[in-house]
């Protein structure tokens, strides 16, 4: 597709490896390199999106079909065109509220694409997903063991709510409430053991289950119309707990996805840099680097005396 | 233990703490530790349903992610079109975002390099020729309308490809006309555009769609694969690295998997120290207290 001469690769990897160390020199503390290249990292974003804005937005569906017709409806794009100036009188005072034709537009046609289709595509297929059955009706079985452990745990359960919500559970001490709750997760764990009869069964069930609790409880959390005290108290906390459980994945996912890009331009740094540069390269680049440190400081040192 | 020891470790320079990041970062990349790399269920999902179709079938692959990502995605991207590739399926890539299309030209170049090298050494019988094996899309503005036109007409909305050359023109596309005609859709994002998709491609015209995606994403999207409305999760550098071996090699992803676990680890050690630091303090103050 692209070919590009070897100079022009070894230029490229030098000024990206001249960049990353300036950006990283930021972790030392804010200096001239920094700011020379965060200059330039803004400078050629906005270059970059402007050019792509020209060549894959306007020039290909608005110019080439405005100049080069294939049928008559290909002049139709000279709406969305002039709704496209439009947005440009917000630059101009005493016209500027000509752009909101193309807001009301835009909010209007996204607004009403998007309504149905969140509901559609996601609301109803996630809702969906958490109302799915615990137990797969194909590995699903009442025998003896799992009806003792069902009624168990619907014994325990309906205690442990009751006796919240009476208070009785605050005036007891640490045993008897160890008791009850042990009690009702105990015969809960039992239950889908002896109910679905294989480990790789009871992870799916406890999946579900899972699932279940946490949109319940989470949803839960969120509802204010309820004060949350006594049993509610404890559907909220268990919310709290899985967003927690959410936000410190999410957070984990976040070191890793960070650190990955530290990786990617370290490997750079090392592989592309360091390992494919030669003396001469080192050379140019030892010289470069020098004036423009030289250009970089006399130019701050200008700047501090003349705030002085 | 010596309170001014944990007074200094609790007031430690951060700068420190990068020197020691950097170091345990660079000592793998000099000297590969070669840790083994487990498969998940989520990324044989994308592996399998691209290994199911038969060859010469053609996937839709949207490049939508940013330089910054670029670590993370691109080795994923590379793997996923070797596999394509070797398995003779073509590929047509498309970009929503702006800054996509260099990520997916260098990832495109970079595969057309290879191949183009294979065919020499005669490992292959003859290269990859553009616009046959593969095309570019390139940027195309409007995602939800783009999504909505493509579901009804592919090449009547794309119009033309990144080199300007008419659609209709295209061999690769000679037998698709819209979305549905795609068997898989494959998309390497960054950000949440794997929902537009899913919303506007997926649920209207049943394509059945994979994710790549950063490790930032990835856990707010398991509530679509456990919706069923995608096959599978090939999530941030861990992701790669099990791609990379489902395919039998070793890339950029693997070997900073190496890297990647060292720092894990550092980190972890920074936690523990941190807190156990903290607790020792707050014990002594509190003994200080008492007295």
């Amino acid at each position: 597709m692209t070919d590009y001469a070897p100079w022009a690769i070894a230029l490229g990897t030098w000024i990206a490896a001249g960049l990353t160390i300036a950006i990283y020199s930021f972790l030392y503390k804010d200096n001239p390199f920094y700011k020379l290249a965060e200059h330039i990292y803004i400078g050629a974003s906005t270059g970059y999106l402007i050019v792509i804005a020209w060549y894959d937005a306007i020039k290909r569906l608005l110019w080439i079909p405005l100049r080069y017709p294939r049928n008559n409806y290909d002049y139709l794009v000279i709406l969305p065109g002039i709704l496209g100036i439009l947005m440009f009188t917000r630059f101009f005072k005493k016209i500027g509220w000509l752009s909101r034709f193309s807001l009301a537009f835009i909010i209007g046609w996204a607004s009403g694409v998007a309504a149905p289709a969140v509901i559609k595509g996601l609301l109803i297929p996630h809702m969906g997903s958490t109302l799915k059955p615990i137990f797969d009706p194909a590995n699903f079985s009442w025998n003896p063991l799992s009806i003792i452990f069902g009624i168990l745990t619907v014994g325990f359960f309906t205690a442990l709510v009751y006796f919240v919500q009476t208070d009785k559970y605050t005036d007891w001490e640490l045993g008897r409430r160890l008791f009850i709750i042990i009690g009702t997760v105990a015969s809960t764990i039992l239950f889908f053991l002896f109910a679905v009869g294989s480990i790789g069964s009871f992870m799916q069930a406890f999946y579900t289950l899972s699932i279940l609790v946490g949109v319940v409880s989470v949803l839960f959390y969120f509802f204010y119309s309820i004060e949350h005290k006594k049993a509610l108290k404890g559907v909220a906390k268990t919310g709290i707990i899985f967003l927690m459980l959410f936000f410190g994945s999410a957070f984990g996912y976040t070191v890793m996805g960070r650190v990955s890009l530290a990786i990617g331009r370290l490997r750079f740094l090392v592989n592309d840099w360091i390992r494919q540069s030669t003396g001469k390269q080192w050379l140019i680049g030892f010289c470069v680097i020098i004036v423009i440190s030289v250009l970089l400081l006399l130019s701050e040192r200008k700047g501090v005396s003349s705030e002085g | 233990m010596n309170i001014k020891f944990i007074d200094k470790l609790l007031k430690i320079d951060r700068r420190i703490i990068f020197v020691l990041v950097v170091i345990a970062i660079v000592i793998p990349i000099l000297f590969p530790l070669n840790l083994p790399v487990q498969v998940t269920d989520e990324v044989r999902g994308v592996f399998n349903e691209v290994e199911k179709l038969p060859p010469g079938s053609t996937i839709l692959v949207a490049f939508d992610y940013e330089p910054s990502t670029t670590p993370e995605m691109e080795p994923m991207g590379i793997a996923l079109m070797r596999q394509c590739f070797d398995k003779g399926l073509k590929v047509v890539g498309i970009s929503w975002l702006q800054q996509a299309p260099g990520n997916a030209i260098k990832v495109l170049s970079k595969i057309q390099g290879e191949y183009d090298t294979k065919a020499a050494e005669g490992k292959r019988e003859k290269s990859l020729v553009y616009g046959e094996d593969y095309a570019y899309m390139g940027f195309q503005p409007g995602w939800q309308a783009m999504i909505l036109g493509i579901g009804r007409d592919f090449k009547g909305t794309c119009k033309v490809d990144y080199k300007g050359n008419d659609a209709f023109s295209l061999p690769i596309l000679k037998d698709i006309e819209k979305l549905a005609d795609f068997p898989y859709l494959i998309c390497l994002h960054d950000d949440s555009m794997i929902n537009h998709w899913i919303i506007y491609g997926h649920e209207i015209t049943g394509i059945r769609i994979g994710s790549m995606c950063t490790a930032v994403m990835a856990p707010g999207i398991y509530a679509n694969l456990n919706a069923g409305q995608i096959t599978g999760i090939v999530g941030g550098l861990k992701g790669g690295s099990e791609y990379e071996k489902l395919l039998k090699y070793r890339g950029a992803a693997t070997s900073g998997m190496d890297s990647q676990t060292v720092i894990h680890v550092l980190i972890v050690i920074f936690i523990l120290v941190g807190n156990f630091a903290y607790l020792i303090k707050e014990h002594h103050l509190k003994k200080e207290r008492m007295r």
